[in-house]
């Protein structure tokens, strides 16, 4: 379940150990999908951002 | 950076300690209307994109809550950290930069795969994350924080937890 209502008792070692071993790593390319930017409800390719030049992207949330 | 040419964009996924303050989204809806509090909050400037309902792109990068990327023009991952420190990002644009300066130079360059141990300061998490979680998440998200943070790191790191809520007169 992605959208958990309550934080998961088993959070975090799992999901830390997937990232180191098998999200896309330095080299492989970024992956891409459409986002909805806040400032103007439009929908964009996250791949728009970066064309330009090199991109950061901070992911977080509220809490 | 913005003027050495780079862009950078903070990615709204899933609330990570859904909370009575800030509850899970069930719609894109309400995940627009808190990434818009988000923003009003923090004064965030650069643009915020808000990833769709399932997290198809938080998931593609490894779901991680805080973590950062690099990406170039080509759309080649250039760095990724599993936490978001400003000082290793800094440190990897200056050198991400000079790469980009030797190509324009017509040097020939060719990549290699490195990684970096990053760390971050401690003292003072405990109270400092608690305080952040209780008035963004609220009393709900910080109790079960500290129930999972106990599940999985054991007792004693679940107390030093619970000690800082009730330091901040919410334990």
């Amino acid at each position: 379940m992605y959208n958990y209502p309550s934080f998961p008792l088993d959070m975090d070692n799992a999901y830390f150990a997937a990232f180191r071993g098998s999200a896309p790593a330095a080299g492989d390319p970024a992956p891409d999908g459409t986002v909805t930017v806040l400032a103007t409800s439009v929908r964009r390719h996250l791949s728009d951002f970066w064309r330009d030049g090199p991109l950061v992207i901070e992911f977080g949330s509220f809490t | 950076m913005a003027a050495r040419g780079v862009a950078s964009v903070f990615l709204y996924t899933r609330e990570a300690h859904p909370g009575e303050q800030a509850p899970h989204h069930t719609s894109l809806e309400d995940k627009l209307a808190l990434a818009s509090r988000f923003q009003e909050r923090w004064r965030i400037a650069r643009p915020i994109l808000v990833d769709d309902l399932d997290g198809p792109l938080h998931r593609a990068y490894g779901t991680l809550p805080n973590m950062t990327h690099i990406v170039s023009p080509g759309g080649r991952i250039l760095y990724r950290a599993a936490w978001t420190d400003a000082a290793s990002i800094e440190w990897a644009l200056e050198y991400l930069l000079r790469e980009a300066e030797e190509r324009r130079s017509s040097k020939r360059v060719a990549p290699f795969y490195s990684e970096l141990r990053g760390f971050r300061a401690h003292d003072d998490y405990a109270r400092t994350f608690m305080r952040g979680l209780l008035a963004g998440g609220g009393r709900q998200a910080a109790e079960e924080f500290v129930a999972a943070t106990a599940t999985t790191e054991g007792p004693a790191a679940g107390e030093r937890l619970r000690r800082a809520l009730e330091d901040l007169g919410a334990g």
